[in-house]
């Protein structure tokens, strides 16, 4: 017999007993559409990690922190400013080094003023794959230029038809810094007023008393100190620049990368920073800058200001442990995105494995409905098996002829369990795609039907198959001829 | 022709046999009993001969066919096709045999319900050498030959019985054997259909193909087969009619241990059955 005999023969049968042919092979497509959604979920997930992955180019790059306090740890934790990044920059295989700064501003443009943060970038890092990316390709034109780049983010607060209307728009971008002055004025207050305040609160009878004088100096510098800072944090100046926006992010990526709004070359901050001091909210950085005395000296205090966090754009095929343990071993804490995608990979194949196991545990199920059609079909066909036999079938033709059956059903089931799981997952695609568009978040497609995903699900459908009539194939081919052309 | 109804004893076997059994047993068992269905028979059958086996139901010779045809096999002794013993082939090499060189009618037609008459006898092609191409082409002759051109693509349901055995017929030829084990092929028929077939039988022993026949029928049996071998309870009591290939020539018989024979009763002594005599205490 022929494989094409075989095929002819077992669709006849199957057409035979169409009914429960498609009720067996209805099991079977739950099973795969199951299966196909299941990992259809997976590798849309999987899709869009290697895609942020590849496309910002964060295999190669590394994130360095500032360590944390942690007593097991031997290692000084250092300071991480523009010191420590240009030290970074050093370390071979570094291409790029930059600090994570952003501030506070106000901006205003086409008659709308609102408060956002904008972000410090060198030339350098805004021509790398990471920012090309998300800010579109827009640039500056030098590292002192007086222009911006902005998100779609910025679109959206500016109110701006479009995102093109923006592009050669002026934006004054202002911040608020302080001054010895206001720290002074505070620290003074009103001459007169202070003067009769204290001297009313002298108690003459105990002022030569050692310890009163001590405690009313201590009291009185506690006092005039907290003035100090109390006029340097809240009686600031604005301090404006006048940018022109070069450049407009042409797509919404916050939900997979997110910047601050509005992009600014490092000298126009800078440049901010020279109209005054611009102190840090942490008492730990004002102590430092008071210690040091770069509180009382703008461009100094601009160039000692501490980051959260600094970039690392590495060389292709730099060893990324070489790297890491250089920078861990300056006193910081270091992050690389290729481990990490190397663990989202690992976490992807265990994903993967659970979600297709709930998919084979159906598709097992579905196989027993195989097993009893083919069982039942051999009661039926036992005349048929006999007579076959009488006509030259071996027990391998009759075997076959069973599994070719149960591999039909497989391939039928499998097929249309694809389709049907790929419909699904379409559907489900289409209900998340509205809700997120009436919710305003950005739309993505959490499925995907990759080319192996539909050869895994069609060779899992039909192997599976294939092995449920392995036991009725098996118990056909014993069928005795004589004892079947004898039953009627 | 053959001596009609002058019965003889069985013969020695023929050394010259194209089919040869040798101590033939088949033996069932049933519970406790033991049936002997073929019980040491030894016979040979020439190329070209057309052999008739009467007996009543139950004697064995449906077992005795199936033996020879390669579909049972034997618990004692065996089967030599063409000097090859069927008991040495493989399970493949047997198929093959079936496939190639047997053609087997039986009473009850045995086809396939949902084919038409033509899928039933392309089908008999399916194990042979026979290029996919071509079954069609030569189902649809052996049906036209015998007289069934205008009804290949009807099932076996909208035939008539007569017709219904055609078709089996043309089933067993297509694949043009060298022998066909027809099992009763006229039990189910009425005179008009048997003659036919029968005709049909008689025309194909002509053409040089050998033929056995298995029937309770005597009368038909003598009139159509050149040899007649009678068996009772699994053995064969007697034959008649010269041994010959068609040509004349004194050719096989069959033998039985006459000291063990039981030559009582006639084929039609509804003897069929279990009976006491064919059982055996375990």
């Amino acid at each position: 017999m022929t494989f094409r005999d075989f095929l002819e023969v077992s669709f006849r049968n199957l057409w035979r007993i169409k009914l429960r042919a498609i009720l067996t092979m209805a099991g079977v497509v739950i099973a795969i559409a199951t299966f196909v959604a299941m990992l259809s979920f997976a590798a849309g997930n999987h899709r869009y990690f290697t895609t942020a992955y590849n496309e910002f180019g964060l295999l190669n790059q590394m994130s360095v922190f500032p360590k944390d306090k942690n007593a097991n740890d031997s290692t000084e934790a250092a300071v991480l400013d523009n010191n420590a990044v240009r030290k970074i920059a050093a370390i071979p295989g570094v291409r790029l080094a930059y600090p994570y700064s952003s501030f506070d501003v106000k901006a205003s443009v086409l008659d709308t003023t609102f408060t956002t943060t904008a972000r410090t970038l060198p030339l350098d890092a805004v021509r790398t794959q990471l920012f090309s990316r998300v800010l579109g390709g827009a640039s500056f034109s030098s590292e002192a230029a007086r222009e911006a780049i902005v998100t779609h983010e910025f679109v959206k607060m500016s109110g701006a038809p479009s995102p093109d209307s923006l592009v050669g728009r002026t934006l004054v971008v202002s911040m608020k810094v302080a001054s010895l002055d206001s720290a002074f004025a505070g620290l003074v207050g009103n001459p007169g007023q202070e003067m009769q305040q204290l001297f009313r609160s002298v108690r003459l009878d105990s002022v030569y008393h050692p310890v009163y004088q001590r405690r009313f100096m201590q009291r009185e510098l506690d006092q005039r100190l907290r003035r100090f800072f109390d006029g340097l944090m809240t009686h600031q100046a604005t301090v404006a620049d006048t940018l022109t926006i070069t450049g407009v992010a042409p797509e919404d990526l916050s939900y997979r990368m997110r910047t601050s709004p509005i992009v600014i070359p490092e000298a126009t901050a800078r440049r901010l920073a020279a109209g005054g001091l611009t102190v840090s909210e942490n008492p730990a950085d004002l102590l430092a800058a008071v210690r040091d005395g770069s509180l009382f000296d703008p461009s100094r205090a601009y160039d000692s200001r501490s980051f959260p966090r600094a970039t690392l754009e590495l060389d292709p095929l730099t060893n990324h442990k070489a790297v890491k343990d250089s920078v861990e071993a300056m006193g910081y804490r270091a992050f690389s995105f290729a481990e990490e995608f190397k663990a989202v990979q690992r976490f992807m194949v265990y994903y993967y494995l659970g979600l297709g196991i709930i998919g084979a545990i159906a598709l097992v199920t579905a196989s027993l409905g195989i097993i009893n059609t083919l069982v039942m079909s051999i009661t039926e066909r036992r005349r048929e098996i006999g007579i076959l036999k009488s006509l030259g079938a071996d027990e391998r033709d009759i075997r076959a002829l069973f599994l070719v059956e149960s591999g039909a059903i497989g391939a039928i089931g499998s097929v249309t369990g694809i389709f049907i799981g790929w419909a699904g997952t379409r559907i489900v695609a289409a209900i998340i795609e509205a809700v997120m568009k009436r919710e305003d978040m950005p739309v993505f497609d959490p499925f995907a039907l990759p080319p192996w995903l539909v050869l895994l699900a069609f060779a899992f459908g039909v192997l599976v198959s294939v092995a449920a009539g392995l036991y009725p194939a098996a118990r056909a081919a014993r069928v005795d001829p004589v004892e079947a052309l004898r039953s009627e | 022709m053959p001596s009609n109804n002058s019965t003889t004893s069985a013969q020695p076997t023929a050394p010259d046999g194209w089919i040869h059994t040798v101590d033939l047993c088949r033996y069932y068992q049933r519970g406790h009993y033991e049936v002997r269905a073929v019980d040491r028979i030894t016979l040979s059958i020439r190329r070209g001969e057309f052999l008739g086996v009467v007996g009543a139901s139950g004697s064995g010779k449906s077992t005795l066919l199936n033996l020879l045809a390669g579909l049972d096999t034997p618990t004692s002794g065996h089967v030599e096709v063409d000097g090859q013993r069927l008991d040495s082939l493989s399970r493949r090499a047997l198929s093959a045999y079936r496939a190639r060189k047997v053609g087997m009618v039986f009473q009850s037609f045995n086809l396939i319900p949902q084919h038409t008459a033509l899928r039933n006898v392309e089908m008999a092609l399916y194990f042979g050498d026979t290029r996919p191409r071509d079954r069609r082409k030569r189902a649809a002759e052996v049906l036209e030959r015998l007289g069934l051109g205008d009804r290949l693509e009807h099932r076996p349901s909208d035939l008539s019985g007569g017709e219904q055995q055609r078709v089996a017929i043309a089933r067993a030829l297509v694949k043009e054997p060298e022998i066909v084990f027809a099992d009763e092929p006229t039990g189910n028929l009425d005179q008009e259909n048997t003659d036919a077939i029968t005709a049909i039988l008689r025309e194909l022993n002509r053409t040089g193909l050998t033929v056995v026949v298995v029937t309770h029928d005597v009368e038909m049996a003598s009139r159509i087969a050149a040899r007649v071998l009678r068996m009772h309870y699994g053995r064969i009591v007697d034959g008649h009619g010269p041994p010959t290939d068609g040509t004349g020539d004194s050719a096989g018989d069959a033998r039985h241990d006459s000291a063990e024979a039981r030559t009582s009763g006639s084929p039609t002594d509804g003897g069929g059955g279990l009976r006491g005599d064919r059982r055996r205490e375990p």
